[in-house]
C-alpha cells in the first residue's frame, strides 16, 4: 500500500531564491528552506503532492479549474519570469498523477485534470529549494486560492482527505510526502500594499491565528476560522490558505514537528512526520 | 468594460516572451492585439491601475505593469493610484 509518509509547508515568494543567491545558505531565509528540506530528505519519499494555487499564470479566465490535477510525465517552470530563476523541466509522477485524479472524482471531488501545463513560481520556488536535483517527481494538485469565488476551506480540508485516501488505496508501495505552497496573509499589486513595496501583509494578526491553530494542531477551528470573508481580508492571496488546508485534510489532525511561524511576513515553515 | 481583454493582455505579460516584449517596446501597438474599447486602451496606456481595479480588472494581474515597466510604470506611480484607487498621482 503506498502512503503518506509526511508533509511540508512553505511560502513560494518570488524574490526568495535570488535573494538566497545573494545572501548565502545561512541568511535567515535559506536556513529556513534548508531545515524544511532536511526533513524531506530524511522522509524519502518517491513523490510529491504539491497543493498550489497558481497566479493566472498555468490557468486563465478562458478555463479556470477550482481544483484540478497535473497528470503528465514532464512539466516545466517557470512560466512567469521571476528574478534569477532559470527554466527547467520537472518530473512529474504520470501514474500516481492519473491514479489520484481517478481517485479524486471516484471520491466525489470532481477535479479537471491538464495534460499539458507549465508551473509558475509557486511550484518553482518550493522545488528549488527542497529538491533542487529535481530527483522527486511531483504531482501538482491545483487549487484557486486568487481568483475568487474561492472554493471552501471544508471542501480543500475535503481535497486533502480524499488525496489520503486515494493514495492509501494504490497498490504500489510508495511513499508520498504532502507539501502546501502560500502565504496566509498578503497582497500583491492590490490596494492594501504599503507605501513602498508592490506586495505587504495586510493581515499580520491571521498570519498569527493560522501559525497557532497550525503548532496546536486544532484543525477542525482553523478550517471554521477560513471563512471566505476572512480570506478576502487576508490580501488578494490569502486563499493560499487553502493549500496549507488540503494539506492537513491529507495527513489528519496532527502537529508539526517543525514550524516556524513569520506572521510579520504573513506565512510560516513546517514539517509534519511521525517517523520519530 | 471587457475585463477579460484587459486581464488578458496583463496575463500574456507574465507568460509570454514575446508579448511583455512588443508591450515594453510599443504599448500602444501592442494593445491592438486585444478587443479593448477606447476607454480601456487609454486606462492602460495611462497606466491607471486604480481605475482600472475599480472596473474589476484583477489586482495581481494588474501588478505585471509595474513588474515590466510596461509605459515606464514606477513603483511609486503604482502604489500610489492602487491604494487611492483615483489614478490621479
Amino acid at each position: 500500500m503506498a502512503e503518506i509518509v509526511g508533509a511540508l509547508g512553505v511560502p513560494h515568494t518570488p524574490m526568495f531564491p535570488m535573494l538566497v543567491a545573494r545572501e548565502g545558505p545561512d541568511s535567515p531565509t535559506g536556513r529556513l528552506f534548508a531545515e524544511v528540506r532536511r526533513h524531506l530528505e530524511e522522509l524519502r519519499p518517491d513523490v510529491l503532492v504539491i497543493f498550489d494555487s497558481d497566479h493566472l499564470n498555468t490557468f486563465f479566465f478562458d478555463n479556470l479549474p477550482t481544483f484540478a490535477v497535473g497528470v503528465t510525465d514532464r512539466t516545466w517552470g517557470p512560466n512567469d519570469a521571476p528574478p534569477g530563476m532559470e527554466r527547467r523541466d520537472v518530473p512529474v509522477h504520470h501514474d500516481a498523477a492519473e491514479r489520484l485524479h481517478a481517485g479524486l472524482v471516484d471520491a466525489g471531488v470532481d477535479a479537471a485534470h491538464s495534460q499539458r501545463f507549465s508551473v509558475d513560481h509557486s511550484i518553482m520556488v518550493p522545488v528549488h529549494f527542497l529538491t533542487p536535483s529535481l530527483d522527486v517527481p511531483i504531482v501538482p494538485v491545483f487549487i484557486n486560492g486568487v481568483a475568487p469565488p474561492l472554493p471552501l476551506a471544508r471542501r480543500c480540508h475535503a481535497l486533502g482527505q480524499a488525496v489520503r485516501a486515494a493514495v492509501e488505496s494504490w497498490p504500489a508501495g510508495l511513499n508520498v510526502a504532502v507539501v502546501a505552497s502560500g502565504s496566509f496573509s498578503l497582497e500583491v499589486g492590490g490596494p492594501r500594499i504599503p507605501d513602498t513595496a508592490i506586495a505587504g501583509v495586510p493581515d499580520p494578526d491571521w498570519a498569527g491565528t493560522v501559525t497557532k491553530h497550525l503548532t496546536e494542531g486544532t484543525v477542525p477551528a482553523l478550517v471554521d476560522a477560513a471563512t471566505p470573508q476572512r480570506l478576502a481580508q487576508a490580501g488578494n492571496v490569502g486563499g493560499e490558505l487553502l493549500n496549507w488546508l488540503a494539506l492537513l485534510g491529507a495527513i489528519g489532525d496532527r502537529r508539526p514537528v517543525f514550524c516556524e511561524p513569520q506572521a510579520e511576513h504573513g506565512h510560516a515553515y513546517a514539517a509534519w512526520r511521525w517517523d520519530q | 468594460m471587457s475585463r477579460y481583454e484587459v486581464n488578458r493582455f496583463l496575463h500574456d505579460l507574465s507568460v509570454d516572451e514575446t508579448a511583455r516584449a512588443a508591450a515594453q517596446r510599443d504599448p500602444a501597438d501592442a494593445l491592438r492585439a486585444y478587443d479593448l474599447d477606447d476607454e480601456e486602451r487609454a486606462l492602460l496606456l495611462d497606466g491607471q491601475v486604480g481605475q482600472l481595479h475599480q472596473r474589476g480588472v484583477h489586482s495581481f494581474l494588474l501588478h505585471h505593469l509595474q513588474r515590466f515597466g510596461v509605459g515606464g510604470m514606477t513603483l511609486e506611480t503604482y502604489v500610489q493610484r492602487i491604494r487611492h484607487e483615483t489614478g490621479d498621482s
